[in-house]
């Protein structure tokens, strides 16, 4: 698989939520390859090179993971701790894009060692403003480690 | 050099003259024949031919000086070099004169050569070659420095008058003449010539020319110099004229130059060579140790001092390290102070105690200094000094320690009478030693036995006696005496002076009491048995009294008088019972109030009172006034105790100083006893007999009063709250019981009477109330729960309390019991509530857990497809939008603000059901300026100009900030927003306080409402008016209520259509 095929990591289980998130980045001029997982066994399975995903070179990193929360099978408070608590891919800048406002959700996406939390608003303009931002800043702002 | 003549002519020159003149064949002036052989060849002339013509002479002497001179010159440097070399190879002063001195001889080819130098005052000659004696005697005669160097300033003109080496010397040479060089040298090449000129004339007219005397003719006298100082001379001579000439003695002179460089090294060499010398010696010969110690801690300096120290001679010390010399030193205290010293670099002294390999001791006083070889270390043998200390000590301590530890007494008595004493004499006298250090021998001495005592030791210091012995009493602490017997002897200094008395004191109490005490003893019993029989024969207490106080004086004769009291505590008086001997003055006061007996409270707590001499400052006390006129002035008290209480006191007064000994004590103790007992007895025999004269009129009285008083108890006990049954414990019946026990229980008295206990338990079966009965038995009481039976059958329920009690030898349960069958329905139903509220509580637990639940869920996934509405409708619209037409475009714009409308109302329904569930804080919160930035952040600049808002004084409360910042935001939004029609808004907020709470309010002259629909108001999504009016969800004011109450207060409002509303809250104080 060509690692280019994934510099982007959208994790949602919503369908339209994932095509509004894609076309809202497409139209804001990012141009980087975008991969959707649709539930929480998926992308750690994807992250971590594991069931489906084994033949996957685990050394191709995202540049970033936008991740919903409440996703189907295993919840996305549990992939973010997976992926922040190992030492090989903690690295991967993770935001959270969620609908949720709640207090506890907030406090532990960031003890888990979340980069961002952003709320998708309803209004899809907004939305569109959020996504450009999100998608610049983590894309074209934000230096990485080497 | 073109003018410089040629040895080839020279040599054949003289050649021609020998054969010509001389007849003499000089072969060996060959061609290119050596300086040395022409020389010879000259002398070979010179000698023979002495005689020979004036002419020939001078010719050849012409010839001769030009040849000298020549050749000297042109051979100065290797000259140099060789002097220079003579210089470096000589190894001392005068080592180098000799050599010089030989070289110059042999260089300057004159007959004599001598060198002269400086030694203190004079110029003696150092080394000659080819002067004879007489010639130097009589030239060191001449040139004795006196003469040469007289104090008085020597004019120009006379310098001849003096000899010429002098001249040289002191450098009073006259340039001007030709025979003076400029440098101060002296030269002639024919002295008799010379000497018959003027001047040479002037320099002999007093002392014959000894240099012509012995028949020199050339002569240079060559100033040795270095800088400005005059070192001495060359004395070139011989006796052949013509030898020197001006170049030639220049060249001389700068010979002399660095013959003067060398010597004066020479002489700083040594002077420096003697200077070590003289300080090594002083070192070496010290009588402290010297020694220098290298950084790598090798002796590299011992004098003999440090060997004779380290008991090792020098040569195993030097080059060696300490360790090797000490093994083990490197462990010494010493070593560590030497590495210190090379750190540091700082001086130090100590004492130091140094063990040598043969185990011996030795003590050197240490002094160290860091110097650039290492460190130097002074050493002093203190050995011999610490050793007579350590033995002075030692031997003071022996000393010490026999005194201290003897078992006899032992005591140093100044002349002043303080004492030092030991560990044994503290003892025998019962003080600390250093009590003892603050009293004089007078003070512990017992006052009968002061007189002969001074006496003895006056017979001693007189010399009328060489020690002295007595038997003497001594005072213990505790006022004892104690008998010894005391041996002295006084030490005198070389004066004769008394230093001390040295004192022996042996401690024969023992012995001189045990006579006297078996006497006492039979004494003793005989009062004793006196005092007994006034007991038995039952006399008043004043003839025990008497009786007692008369047997006790034939014991204790010592005191002027002895007293008996007795108190009585009720009466408060004193009365003296009996005084011996009896006092025999008129009007004799027997009676007393008891306080002003002395130490009173002591004596109640059975305290003996002894005071050895009375205090004026007691004058106020009417019995001490009464001693102290009498010439009393000691007094000791006894108490007689019977059963802890002050029945009465054994007085005894003096007017010397009481003192109680051991055996005193004891007897005094035996006698106060057996008197309290009398007189205890005394009393209460008096006591008995008043008693059985009181009772029989009392016992009349008593009877009376017990019947009042039982009828008293009777109706108590019958009209108690609570059951009382008192059964026989053997037998189990029913002994008595009030008339609650058995009308609460539905009987009669009669039909009560004839029950037994198992007839009304309910609970407990016949076998377990006899278990309960046992056990009351044996711990006295029990309590407890139980159902009692009415004669009806109902039950009732009972909290019992019995317990055993005993009258007249016969043991009964009594027992109480108290209905408590309401209490008992009463908890019961209490417990039912609780029960009831535990599950709606649960209940209640559980919906909100499904609310927040629920709420999650509306949280996502509501607003997901509405987001997914809006999107799609806009994409729609801007990539489909050309072909739409208007109302396709109307109807996508609806669909998105109702979709946005919706995520608002979700947004809003969510923190109204988080406010729910939210954890409160308290803060304390300033609640004005906590209105004015809500009102900022709500209001927009152009509201600000159309509204006037107006805030009173509001108090600082405490609540959630967050949550009351809420509710401030809703209330002043929905102000703002229903007076928004308003061309003024009028909108005032304000605060009215009560006992216990604060009723805050905001007023507007909004749109108000119709109180009809008040109870709407405050409901969720409830809205009183129409989107198109005012927009919103109806969720603000829902809020506003919920937070209020979750702060324990109340919402309401006041309002009318058109004209305003006004919302009120109430917080607790």
């Amino acid at each position: 698989m060509d690692y280019r095929e994934y510099e982007i990591l959208i994790v949602e289980d919503s369908p339209e939520d994932a095509e509004l998130m894609i076309i809202s980045l497409t139209k804001n001029k990012v141009a980087n390859p975008i991969t959707v997982l649709e539930d929480g066994q998926e992308a750690l399975d994807f992250i971590f090179c594991t069931g489906p995903y084994s033949e996957r070179n685990f050394n191709d990193k995202p540049k970033v993971i936008f991740l919903d929360l409440k996703l189907p099978k295993v919840h996305g408070l549990e992939v973010l701790k997976a992926i922040k608590s190992n030492s090989k891919t903690s690295e991967i800048p993770v935001v959270i894009v969620t609908s949720s406002k709640e207090d506890p959700d907030v406090k532990t996406a960031y003890h888990y060692g979340a980069n961002s939390y952003v709320v998708k608003p309803v209004n899809f303009d907004e939305f569109m403003e959020t996504m450009k931002q999100i998608g610049s800043y983590w894309l074209f702002i934000n230096e990485r480690p080497a | 050099m073109g003018n410089e003549p040629n040895l080839n002519e020279i040599s054949s020159f003289i050649r021609k003259l020998g054969e010509n003149y001389f007849q003499i064949p000089l072969d060996e002036l060959s061609e290119n024949a050596s300086v040395d052989q022409i020389l010879d060849s000259l002398s070979i002339l010179a000698k023979n031919f002495k005689n020979n013509g004036k002419n020939v002479t001078s010719v050849a002497e012409k010839e001769l000086t030009k040849v000298r001179s020549t050749f000297k010159i042109s051979d100065e440097h290797k000259i140099s070099q060789n002097f220079l070399r003579l210089v470096n190879e000589s190894k001392n002063l005068e080592n180098l004169i000799k050599q010089t001195t030989d070289y110059f001889h042999q260089l300057s080819g004159c007959s004599s050569v001598g060198i002269r130098l400086q030694n203190g005052d004079y110029f003696p000659f150092w080394q000659t070659r080819g002067f004879s004696q007489q010639f130097l005697m009589d030239e060191n005669r001449l040139c004795s420095v006196k003469v040469i160097n007289p104090d008085k300033e020597i004019p120009n003109n006379q310098i001849g008058d003096h000899c010429l080496c002098g001249s040289v010397i002191n450098q009073l040479t006259d340039n001007s003449k030709t025979y003076f060089t400029k440098k101060g040298s002296f030269w002639v090449n024919n002295f008799h010539d010379f000497l018959d000129t003027p001047d040479g004339k002037n320099s002999i007219n007093r002392n014959k020319s000894i240099c012509s005397a012995h028949g020199f003719k050339s002569i240079a006298l060559i100033a040795i110099s270095a800088g400005h100082h005059n070192l001495g001379t060359i004395h070139l001579a011989d006796k052949a004229p013509g030898r020197f000439n001006k170049n030639l003695v220049e060249f001389w002179e700068r010979l002399a130059d660095k013959f003067g460089i060398a010597i004066t090294k020479f002489k700083a060499q040594e002077a420096l060579q003697e200077s070590e010398e003289r300080y090594r010696t002083t070192l070496d010969n010290m009588m402290e140790g010297c020694q220098i110690i290298t950084p790598d801690f090798r002796y590299q300096y011992v004098n003999k001092a440090v060997a004779e120290h380290a008991k090792l001679p020098v040569s195993k010390l030097l080059g060696k390290k300490m360790v090797e010399c000490f093994p083990g030193i490197d462990k010494t205290e010493v070593y560590k102070k030497i590495t210190e010293c090379m750190k540091d670099g700082k001086a130090r002294r100590f004492d130091n105690k140094f063990i040598f390999p043969d185990g011996k001791t030795g003590w050197f006083e240490l002094s160290m200094k860091r110097v650039p070889e290492g460190v130097f270390m002074l050493s002093i043998d203190i050995t011999s000094r610490k050793l007579a200390e350590e033995a002075l000590s030692l031997s003071e301590d022996k000393f010490r320690y026999v005194f201290d530890n003897s078992p006899i007494g032992k005591s140093l008595t100044r002349p002043d009478g303080t004492l030092e004493v030991n560990n044994t004499f503290c003892e025998m006298l019962g003080y600390s030693a250093s009590e003892m250090k603050k009293l004089t021998w007078q003070d512990i001495t017992h006052p009968d036995d002061l007189e002969e005592s001074e006496k003895q030791v006056k017979l001693v210091k007189n010399g009328q006696a060489r020690t002295l012995k007595l038997t003497k009493r001594y005072l213990h602490k505790n006022g004892s005496i104690v008998w010894t017997s005391v041996s002295s002897a006084l030490r005198k200094d070389e004066m004769g002076n008394p230093l001390y008395f040295m004192t022996s004191v042996n401690d024969i109490t023992e012995q001189t009491l045990s006579k006297a005490r078996i006497e006492n003893y039979y004494r003793q019993l005989e009062v004793l048995h006196n005092i007994d029989k006034a007991l038995l024969e039952a006399m008043s207490a004043g003839e025990i009294a008497n009786f007692v106080l008369h047997d006790l004086r034939e014991l204790i004769p010592a005191f002027d008088r002895i007293s008996v009291t007795e108190c009585d505590p009720l009466t408060q008086k004193l009365t003296i019972l009996a005084v011996q001997p009896p006092d025999k003055s008129k009007n004799v006061v027997t009676t007393y109030p008891l306080h002003v007996l002395p130490e009173y409270e002591k004596l109640k707590q059975g305290e003996t009172v002894l005071v050895k001499k009375i205090q004026d400052n007691h004058s106020n006390n009417i019995i001490i006034q009464k001693l102290l006129e009498q010439g009393i002035s000691s007094y000791c008290v006894f108490p007689l105790m019977a059963e802890k209480n002050l029945i009465g006191t054994l007085n005894f007064v003096n007017s010397s100083p009481i003192i109680l000994d051991d055996e005193l004590t004891t007897l005094v103790e035996i006698i106060t006893k057996q008197m309290a007992i009398v007189l205890r007895q005394n009393q209460l025999m008096k006591q008995i007999r008043q008693n059985n004269e009181d009772l029989e009129s009392r016992v009349k009285e008593r009877t009376k009063a017990l019947k009042q008083s039982e009828n008293k108890y009777r109706f108590l006990y019958d009209q108690a709250p609570d059951s009382i049954l008192v059964i026989d414990a053997e037998t189990k019946r029913f002994d008595s019981f009030n008339q609650r026990a058995y009308k609460d229980l539905g009987y009669t008295k009669e039909e009560f009477k004839k029950l037994h206990i198992h007839d009304i338990e309910c609970i407990e079966s016949e076998d377990e109330i006899q278990r309960r009965m046992k056990r009351i038995l044996k711990s006295g009481t029990d309590s407890f729960e139980t159902l009692h039976k009415h004669k009806s059958g109902r039950k009732l329920n009972v909290n019992v309390k019995i317990s055993l009690i005993e009258i007249d030898g016969k043991k009964y349960f009594q027992t109480i019991w108290t209905n408590i069958t309401k209490l008992k329905k009463t908890e019961e139903d209490i417990r039912q509530l609780n029960k009831e509220l535990r599950l709606q509580q649960e209940a209640l637990k559980e919906s909100n857990a499904e609310l927040e639940s629920f709420a999650y869920s509306v949280s996502h996934d509501l607003r997901a497809p509405l987001r997914a509405i809006d999107g799609y409708t806009k994409i729609l619209l801007e990539d489909y939008g050309p072909n739409l037409d208007e109302e396709a475009h109307r109807f996508s714009s609806i669909i998105r603000k109702n979709s946005v409308k919706m995520g608002q109302l979700i947004d809003d329904l969510l923190s109204f059901s988080r406010m729910g569930r939210k954890e409160m804080s308290s803060q304390k919160i300033n609640m004005a300026s906590m209105v004015r930035s809500v009102f900022r952040e709500l209001s927009t600049t152009m509201d600000k100009k159309r509204i006037r808002f107006n805030i009173s004084r509001l108090p600082n409360v405490s609540g959630d900030k967050n949550m009351i910042r809420q509710v401030w935001v809703n209330l002043i939004s929905n102000a703002l927003k229903f007076s928004s029609h308003r061309e003024l808004a009028d909108i005032h907020v304000s605060c009215k306080e009560d006992d216990d709470i604060f009723t805050f309010s905001i007023k507007d002259n909004g749109a108000g409402f119709n109180m009809k629909f008040m109870d709407n108001l405050f409901g969720v999504f409830q809205r009183l008016h129409s989107q198109k009016e005012f927009e919103g969800t109806g969720v603000g004011l829902a809020l506003v209520r919920r937070i209020i109450h979750r702060h324990k207060g109340m919402v309401y409002a006041k309002a009318e259509v058109d004209k305003g509303a006004t919302f009120y809250f109430t917080l607790p104080k």
